[in-house]
């Protein structure tokens, strides 16, 4: 296959795949801005190893793989507390990964049930994940302690979980 | 390990908040557990999901403004004419009143805008025949319009521009301003169908050449630049700048100069129209770019050519110089940007020792920095706003990215009401080289200070950077 063909096609099934990618790498490196960065390098990676992909072959399965050796380089520049894990450990979790299948209503259930969030859980969640705010962040920003911030992201989120798994459940069922 | 430690483990690990004997505990659990692998993936679904939908929400927010200036301009054009019913009654009543008026259409539109999803536009496949090089005040029919046009595609079908001027770049390198309200559809990289509206064509370039296309006939730019005025039940009007252009009607085919007009009625017959000659130097101009005012005005932004460092992603809470947008957080000195997006760098540089380099880096909307410069009252007045980017040839997508330079009028309460903004850097043009972009406008009445932003247009994709230096902001006095 031609240097230039093989690269549009990886940057074509990239650009297709990058939802899933991000999900994925978000998984596995807590701190959004590695994640662009990881996403970005992986797909700069990708770009650069287009002549080794075989389209015989699974692209997400390259692709995560590739992801994988991204996140270990960019795992290093990362303060501790928002490192990757080990490498055996990222391992065994890419292993038993079956993959983010977001579903035709997901978003819009989740949407409807952050909405069903008391206003202070709601205002967290929107802090934490619209703003990319870290808890200590937010903590400051509403003048609680960082402690209370983690235990009502935690629960808002386990909430949120169960709501979206009931709603999802309700249109399957 | 319980579960519930296993649990808060978890959720530390997401929130960047684990590090030492815990995050080794998670490690094992995580290596000797399927059941804790298990846990893992269901939590991170959620919080995978919860990212997209946060980063997903600037695109609603961006989605909900136009859809509401798109609905405030529509109420505003009505408020205008029945400004004492609609001062007394509600939306509903005024609907009604529209109705009972004769202004089924406005109020009905009003109400399917407030109560239906809008209808989706869809774009034509690449490569597109045009793409948007500048807007100011610009109120598009549908807002999925202005959003396709600013993230550098082009919607299939007709255009509904409701008020203010948009320059459309064709791939011809003819250049056509048009003034709403406006229907227009870029049929090829030479021609734009106009049904309604005023228009502006300009052939910069040698060789060059752009159609408009009328019910009643077709203009063409013989290299130079033309103004025309298409309105319903009016006849055509044209009016040659400079240089030539051709006339082909059904009626008559003619070939005019510099200076001439013509009026072209129903059946294709052109008459004389230079009487009105003044009238086309008017139609369809942005403000004029006061080059002297611009080199000798003062520079309003602080730090101009982004020699600060970054100030770490902590939100600016200096109450002296507020973020203007929520999303702007990370702070590189006066300046507010995009966390992550955003980074000082050392080359290329057009001048002094630092740039900036915005990334797309996994979101295909716009990465930006902004200042906001307090004014006072400038209403009225000319404010030029100029920047030079660049794409960088270390990038694989270098080439694919345009910059956006934005000036927003923000009034007394700190709510941006009015904007203007140039598209600019051609879409594979040479990399690390400098290009400025020009906009100009007149500060609407209630200017009291100005967003000044300057964005990446990825295109649409998802990946790329530019690099950003010399930002320049001047008002007029």
């Amino acid at each position: 296959m031609p240097a230039e063909s093989s690269q549009q096609l990886v940057q074509k099934l990239f650009i297709e795949h990058v939802d899933e990618l991000k999900g994925f790498v978000a998984s596995l490196v807590p701190d959004p801005e590695l994640v662009d960065d990881a996403v970005q390098e992986t797909f700069v990676a990708v770009t650069a190893r287009a002549a080794h992909y075989d389209p015989h072959q699974s692209f997400k399965t390259w692709l995560f793989v590739v992801a994988r050796d991204k996140l270990r380089e960019v795992g290093g520049r990362a303060a501790a507390e928002a490192r990757p894990f080990a490498d055996d450990v990222l391992e065994v979790l890419v292993a038993s990964h079956k993959g983010f299948a977001m579903k035709p209503d997901q978003m819009r259930f989740l949407d409807e049930c952050i909405a069903m969030l008391a206003p202070q859980a709601r205002r967290i969640v929107e802090l934490r994940y619209q703003n990319s705010m870290k808890p200590r962040h937010v903590a400051k920003a509403l003048g609680w302690t960082a402690g209370s911030v983690r235990v009502a992201l935690s629960r808002a989120r386990a909430a949120i979980r169960v709501c979206v798994e009931q709603k999802m459940a309700t249109v399957e069922g | 390990m319980n579960e519930t430690h296993l649990d808060d483990l978890i959720d530390r690990f997401f929130d960047c908040d684990l590090s030492g004997e815990d995050r080794s505990a998670l490690e094992d659990a995580l290596r000797s557990s399927p059941q804790a692998r298990g846990l893992f993936w269901r939590k991170a679904e959620t919080h995978a999901a919860l990212r997209k939908w946060g980063r997903e929400h600037w695109g609603r927010v961006a989605a909900a403004q136009a859809t509401e200036s798109d609905a405030l301009a529509t109420s505003r054009r009505i408020g205008r004419r029945w400004a004492a019913a609609s001062a007394l009654v509600g939306v509903a009543l005024l609907v009604a009143v529209m109705g009972l008026l004769g202004m089924r259409r406005f109020g009905t539109d009003l109400a399917r805008r407030k109560h239906e999803p809008l209808p989706v536009a869809r774009a034509v496949e690449p490569p597109f025949p045009a793409v948007l090089n500048a807007s100011v005040e610009a109120v598009w029919g549908d807002p999925n319009v202005e959003l396709m046009l600013r993230r550098g595609s082009l919607p299939a079908g007709p255009m509904e521009l409701q008020s203010g001027r948009v320059e459309l770049l064709f791939h011809s390198g003819g250049i056509a301003l048009i003034e709403g309200p406006a229907t227009f559809e870029a049929i090829a990289g030479d021609a734009l169908y106009v049904t309604q509206g005023s228009v502006r064509c300009r052939c910069p370039q040698p060789g060059s050449e752009l159609r408009v296309v009328t019910a009643k006939g077709t203009v063409t730019d013989l290299g130079t630049e033309f103004a025309m005025s298409i309105q319903p039940d009016m006849p055509l009007r044209v009016g040659v700048i400079e240089g030539r252009v051709r006339l082909d009607f059904a009626a008559s085919t003619q070939v005019m100069a510099a200076g001439e007009a013509v009026s072209v009625d129903g059946a294709g017959n052109a008459t004389d129209d230079i009487g009105f000659f003044q009238d086309f130097e008017r139609l369809a101009s942005l403000a004029p770019f006061d080059e002297t005012a611009f080199a000798t005005g003062a520079d309003l932004l602080a730090d101009p050519s982004f020699e600060s460092s970054p100030a770490g992603d902590a939100p600016g809470d200096s109450p002296a110089a507020p973020p203007p947008f929520a999303k702007a957080l990370l702070r590189l000195g006066p300046w507010s940007c995009s966390p992550g997006h955003v980074e000082s760098i050392d080359r290329p540089v057009a001048s002094g020792a630092r740039a900036v380099r915005i990334s797309a880096r996994g979101t295909p909307f716009w990465p930006l920095v902004v200042q906001r410069c307090v004014t006072g009252d400038i209403s009225g007045k000319t404010v030029l706003a100029a920047v030079k980017a660049s794409c960088i040839a270390a990038d694989p997508l270098s080439g694919q990215q345009r910059a956006i330079v934005k000036v927003a009028f923000v009034d007394d309460k700190g709510v941006e009401f009015g904007q203007a903004e140039r598209h600019f850097l051609k879409v594979g043009g040479p990399s690390d080289r400098f290009v400025e972009g020009r906009i100009s406008a007149i500060a609407p009445s209630g200017t009291h200070a100005v967003n000044y932003t300057v964005l990446l247009n990825a295109c649409g994709l998802s990946t790329g950077s530019i690099a950003v230096d010399d930002a320049r902001l001047v008002v007029v006095e």
